[in-house]
């Protein structure tokens, strides 16, 4: 059953290996440009927030390397999602489609096993695609957070680090099994893969606003210095109080960034914020959530093979 | 001496049609059965339900321990060479013939390094056949194994399935929708339709126990060892009967002549819903 | 070695034509004793029928006492059916050559020939002194 399931799935994987190593090639050839524009920018010495040579510098490396950091996110963001559709949706639904699943069952394998090796064998192949990418994408986008700028709780950058693109991809390959097992048919399971699979992921990443524990809210007084820890995911918007604990509108001229006006002493900022170090509590939360969902579609989908009469 | 397929009053329903209901046969070992009947009549039903694919709703069934199947449509992987199919066969069976599969598949001409997917449908329906009899099977079972074959890939096919039924003793039941190609190669025949059994037995007796009496126009009354009347057919001034006898018509009235396997599985075919359900001797209609 | 053929047209049932084709080669002197019998396997594969029909056929080749089964060896001819002893044939087929070309040489056709033979042979029946 193990030769079957790879050589069923022997022309994807070689596929799938092959992009997986040019984009990886990429990435490092990326990282290295990043490492190296850094270092030669001097970006290393510059305190937040950017200010003169540095405010320049950083624009620079941003023109440079924002864009190639947009499409990788967005490349990897979307990965899960294409793996679950291609691998995870032909699982059950071409079998019967083709009416295979009647031969492959004529032999001495259960269903059970059928289904117990295949969905492991292309749960393995998901998993390693999407880590292998994430790895090198988080060694790539290393130096991007060494500008201090960016914080990796962010949604943009949460969804493409630690494990949680890998316990996407967990899910996404299970829902399309679960999908292909109930529509029998490919097309519209993977539609179904990909509609669902946006809708849970966006889901969860408004969810994430809430995670436990309660974001840290601080009262920062007025200066030039950055309000928020390095790292620190800011959440909502500051709100400037005056001394008297008043709500100040934003026009005001104390909003404005840059040096105290002698005026707007005892103003201060009220901002909330999730520390940079919840970053693992926070993907072990969402990765659970994806396992626990990925379990659920995988019962469902024996429960449903188990029960075709087709 | 065990039967190799037996069920008694075995059913299938699908919410409230029922595809398959009140079956109830033995089949011996050794014989090659032939499964008739229309589309819909419930054959792929009683063939899944015998390799277990299908649970039954009512009744049991019970076969011999190794199966062999193959499927409508002679499923194979189509990306897969004829070689790789063999070794799925060796993997994923424990009992596994493989010199003899290759070099049935050999004799056939069919090259081991080819994409099944450029065979040709009959070279297909072979390795389909080589696969199902790797196994060893004490009852192969086909469903429709000769649809969507041209005449000369039929003839092949059963060539190849009686050759392994000589040197095997395998017993086979296939089914089709056309009778014509069966009669040479099937001993035992069971006719199928509207999810019933209309007819089973062995091939000669079967027909040994049905004849076509012509004779003047006769609506009512009985014939000796008539047991009953399959079809009738009156003209102005003349009867012509499809029935089924239980000794020799002695009434010279009659012309008395055999029956082709194909006309008797018609008549038995046109048969009205209700008369199926009936289970008493009929006289003339 | 003898080769089968099936007529499905003509009504007698399969078992029955391969009976009737090894008395008719052994009448003829096509079989001798002694001589072996197709396989079961091998009359398959060049009818594409059902192994029990010629099961049935040797079986009742068997029973008319003209063949014998030996166990994993195959079916041998034990005896001819009644008739001339296997000497007499060649002669009496000479003879009928010899008719042959002299009804060819005196003008008949071919249906002419058969029409003849069967016409004198039935009136030889009806005298009782065929052997038929």
């Amino acid at each position: 059953m193990i030769w079957l399931t790879w050589r069923q799935h022997r022309a994807e994987t070689l596929v799938l290996g092959c992009i997986l190593l040019t984009a990886v090639a990429g990435l490092v050839l990326v990282g290295l440009a990043m490492s190296h524009t850094f270092d030669q920018l001097g970006l290393g010495t510059c305190t937040r927030p950017a200010s003169g040579s540095c405010a320049e510098a950083s624009s620079s490396f941003d023109r440079q390397f924002a864009p190639t950091t947009l499409n990788v996110t967005v490349f990897l963001t979307l990965l899960p999602g294409v793996v679950g559709m291609f691998v995870g949706a032909p699982m059950v639904a071409r079998e019967v489609d083709r009416r295979t699943h009647w031969l492959v069952w004529s032999q001495d394998v259960s269903r059970g096993r059928w289904l117990l090796v295949k969905s492991a064998g292309l749960l393995l192949l998901g998993v390693s695609a999407v880590g292998i990418f994430t790895v090198t994408l988080t060694w790539t986008l290393g130096t991007v957070f060494r500008l201090g700028t960016f914080s990796r709780l962010e949604p943009f950058f949460f969804d493409v680090q630690g494990v949680v693109p890998v316990a996407a991809a967990v899910f996404a390959l299970t829902l399309g099994m679960a999908a292909g097992t109930l529509t029998r048919r490919t097309l519209p399971a993977m539609l179904i893969v990909i509609v669902l699979f946006g809708v849970v992921r966006f889901t969860v990443a408004q969810a994430r606003f809430h995670y436990p524990p309660d974001p840290v809210t601080v009262a920062v007084p007025l200066s030039a210095g950055p309000m928020i820890p390095a790292g620190a995911w800011e959440i909502g918007f500051p709100v400037l109080l005056d001394p008297q604990a008043n709500r100040v509108e934003t026009r005001s001229p104390c909003a404005v960034p840059g040096p105290v006006q002698p005026a707007c002493a005892g103003y201060r900022f009220i901002v909330a914020y999730q520390p940079a170090d919840r970053f693992w509590r926070f993907q072990a939360i969402e990765s659970g959530i994806y396992v626990v969902l990925a379990a659920l579609l995988l019962a469902l989908t024996a429960y449903w093979v188990r029960r075709l009469t087709v | 001496m065990t039967p190799a397929l037996e069920t008694l009053r075995l059913g299938r329903r699908y919410g409230r049609n029922w595809a398959l209901q009140d079956c109830s046969l033995t089949i011996a070992p050794g014989h090659v059965t032939a499964l008739v009947g229309p589309n819909g009549a419930g054959k792929t039903t009683l063939l899944h339900l015998v390799t277990g694919f299908l649970t039954p709703t009512t009744g049991v069934v019970r076969t011999l321990a190794r199966v062999g199947f193959v499927a409508q449509g002679q499923p194979l992987y189509r990306s897969f060479t004829v070689e790789d199919t063999l070794v799925m066969g060796r993997r994923l069976n424990r009992t596994w013939d493989d010199e003899r599969a290759r070099k049935r598949l050999h004799g056939l001409g069919i090259p081991l390094s080819r994409p099944v997917g450029r065979l040709s449908g009959g070279q297909q329906a072979q390795v389909a056949l080589a696969l199902a009899l790797g196994r060893r099977p004490e009852l192969l079972l086909l469903d429709e194994p000769l649809a969507s074959l041209d005449p000369l890939a039929r003839h092949e096919f059963l060539r190849t399935l009686m050759e392994s039924v000589a040197e095997e003793g395998l017993s086979v039941v296939l089914s089709s929708h056309d009778i014509a190609d069966l009669a040479r190669v099937c001993d035992h025949v069971v006719i199928l339709s509207a999810s019933r059994v209309l007819l089973g037995g062995d091939l000669a007796d079967v027909l040994r126990t049905h004849k076509r009496l012509t004779g003047p126009r006769r609506e009512n009354g009985r014939i000796a060892n008539v047991e009953r009347v399959i079809e009738a057919r009156h003209a102005e001034r003349q009867s012509t009967l499809l029935a089924r006898v239980g000794g020799p018509i002695l009434d010279p009235a009659w012309q008395v002549e055999d029956v082709s396997l194909e006309g008797l599985v018609l008549a038995y075919l046109a048969l009205p819903s209700t008369a199926l359900i009936a289970q008493r001797v009929e006289v003339l209609p | 070695m003898l080769t089968f053929h099936l007529d499905e047209s003509s009504g007698v049932p399969a078992y029955l034509q391969l009976v009737q084709q090894v008395t008719y080669a052994l009448r003829l002197g096509l079989l001798q004793v002694g001589d072996q019998l197709p396989s079961v396997r091998e009359v398959v594969a060049a009818l594409v029928i059902n192994p029990n029909t010629v099961l049935k056929a040797y079986r009742e080749l068997e029973r008319m006492g003209l063949v014998a089964s030996r166990q994993g060896r195959g079916t041998f001819v034990a005896r001819t059916p009644g008739g001339a002893p296997p000497g007499e044939l060649p002669a009496l087929r000479q003879d009928l050559l010899r008719w042959l070309e002299r009804a060819g040489e005196a003008g008949l056709d071919a249906d002419g020939v058969l029409a003849l033979f069967m016409s004198t042979f039935r009136e030889a029946q009806d005298r009782g002194r065929a052997t038929a």
